[in-house]
């Protein structure tokens, strides 16, 4: 154990104090079991970062593998999910797991201009943008994750019997998009296949614990570091309702 | 199929002529527009690799009624014995790795990954250049209409302000992003972006959308200048791999035809947008 714990390369996250872009890959550490150093950037100090040439693209998340830096949330996903075995069994269920993780990404980049006034990057009217760029993109792209999970015969998107990292990514989008939308309660009208593929990922407490902080966008993430042992399931459930308190109790832990 | 354990608690695989003959290639298809666009580095990385594809070309009066038989209605598409993958790059990178092109490990891949996303960014980023341009080439792929919200359409009754566009949307986002693949390659040691001893799927995924960058940019010969690495890494890939590897496929003519895109032959007109182009209606 010890052995394999030495020839582990150290990995170093490098995000913002969100959940965002970064959440994803702290999920996938945890449910990996995997340590990482979770770097957070608070926004007043990324202008000085980025001028230091401190990142490669100048954006984050920026993954850094024993002192070698790349960006790009999904090629660091890919990384992580394929080193750690969450990749799926084959090649070809990879690329359907990436095909669906691009896809997310396009739907993503396709509602952007909402979101960028919605959440006050940007001026603008969120509402006339809500009606003209969300929901019609919104309405377009979840009926192809709606038919793949209907494809799928495990209720996981890329048809593997366990979660692969596009289950992860897309949850953990989702979330941060409900929460963000208006009518988040009828967020999942007319997909019951991704609600139930949500709930499975994302367990029901994740509702209950952060209504108050609905609209919240910067509210940080919670995910910890996860003790050896956990099964996966119980892992994902406790990392996401952790509090502060029990972050360092966890810590103790940590073989 | 024999497995021998060796020193040092490693182990070998041995397979025989046999078996490896038994074992059959999967039948790819790559359905596509008869475009180079998004289609072609798919192409050029099975010729590339030296596997056999069907390479199916759809006309674009067929789109419509075609476009609800693939997963995320939008091509390339994959077919692998049946199953299909979607998505540029999720679909270049099953290839590269399948016939081991992309790099000797998965940190080396990711690396890969990573400027192959990034570029991408930089074509999303040029979107609005890339559209007034074009016209509508640059959603030929997915086939949909570009919201009027997408550019100002007012804007672009005045015909000047098309090179507007290009100084304030292409200029910066190039002299942005090129640095970073300059950057990239300055690091590498072989004059690959991976930093691998052969190319892997962004060198060959970034030459070809530059060749796509090139075939729309009024300086195309200015391209590459300040940027004396990147173009060494493009003519590498197209001097070197494409016309050699490609030379030894048969059928492997489509990679090296040269499609005209519509309207760079000469300017485009406002006019020619509104009537020819099925994006803004």
């Amino acid at each position: 154990m010890n052995e394999a714990l030495e020839t582990m390369p150290h990995y170093k996250l490098t995000y913002f104090d969100l959940r965002g872009r970064g959440e994803p890959i702290r999920m996938m550490f945890a449910i990996a079991g995997v340590p990482f150093e979770d770097k957070r950037v608070q926004l007043q100090d990324w202008e000085a970062m980025a001028k230091s040439k401190a990142t490669p693209f100048d954006a984050l998340p920026m993954l850094e593998v024993d002192g070698v830096k790349f960006a790009q949330t999904l090629a660091i996903l890919r990384y992580i999910a394929r080193e750690t075995g969450f990749a799926g069994p084959d090649n070809l269920t990879a690329a359907k797991a990436d095909a669906l993780a691009d896809q997310y990404a396009d739907f993503v980049m396709a509602f952007m201009p909402w979101h960028i006034v919605n959440a006050g990057y940007a001026p603008g009217d969120k509402d006339v943008l809500y009606d003209s760029t969300y929901v019609p993109t919104k309405a377009k792209h979840f009926p192809y994750f709606e038919a793949a999970l209907k494809m799928s015969t495990t209720g996981w998107y890329a048809d593997t019997p366990e979660l692969t990292h596009v289950d992860v990514f897309i949850a953990a989008s989702l979330e941060w998009l409900k929460r963000m939308d208006k009518n988040g309660d009828k967020f999942f009208d007319g997909f019951p296949l991704m609600e139930a593929h949500y709930k499975k990922s994302l367990t029901n407490k994740i509702d209950s614990c952060w209504n108050e902080a609905e609209s919240d966008f910067l509210r940080p993430s919670q995910t910890a570091k996860v003790p050896r042992g956990e099964t996966r399931c119980s892992v994902l459930i406790r990392c996401l309702v952790l509090d502060t308190a029990s972050y360092s109790l966890i810590k103790l832990h940590v073989v | 199929m024999v497995v021998r354990l060796l020193p040092g608690n490693r182990c070998a695989v041995l397979f025989s002529k046999k078996y490896l003959q038994s074992q059959k290639m999967p039948h790819y298809k790559l359905t596509y527009f008869d475009l180079r666009g998004r289609g072609e580095p798919v192409r050029m990385m099975f010729a590339i690799a030296g596997v056999p594809f069907e390479d199916k070309r759809i006309e674009k009066a067929d789109w419509p009624e075609l476009k609800k038989t693939f997963p995320f209605g939008a091509l390339p598409v994959l077919e692998v014995d049946g199953v299909q993958i979607g998505q540029t790059l999720a679909i270049v990178r099953y290839v590269a790795r399948e016939f081991g092109f992309a790099g000797p490990d998965n940190l080396t891949a990711a690396l890969a990954d990573a400027l192959a996303d990034q570029f991408v960014d930089f074509l999303t980023s040029t979107e609005k250049w890339i559209i007034s341009t074009a016209g509508d080439l640059g959603v030929a792929a997915s086939g949909d209409k570009v919201s009027p919200s997408h550019f100002d359409r007012l804007s672009l009754l005045v015909a000047y302000l098309q090179d507007e566009i290009y100084n304030t949307v292409y200029a910066p986002a190039r002299e942005k992003h090129f640095a970073y693949f300059e950057a990239a390659l300055a690091k590498s040691t072989t004059g690959w972006y991976a930093g691998t001893l052969e190319l892997t799927h962004a060198d060959v995924v970034i030459a070809e959308f530059l060749e796509f960058v090139s075939r729309l940019d009024k300086n195309a010969d200015k391209l590459f200048e300040g940027f004396p690495l990147m173009e060494a890494q493009y003519k590498k890939v197209y001097v070197i791999y494409v016309i050699f590897f490609s030379s030894l496929i048969p059928n492997c003519r489509s990679t090296l035809r040269r499609d005209p895109m519509p309207n760079t032959e000469k300017r485009i007109h406002i006019t020619d947008i509104f009537e020819n182009s099925t994006v803004l209606q």
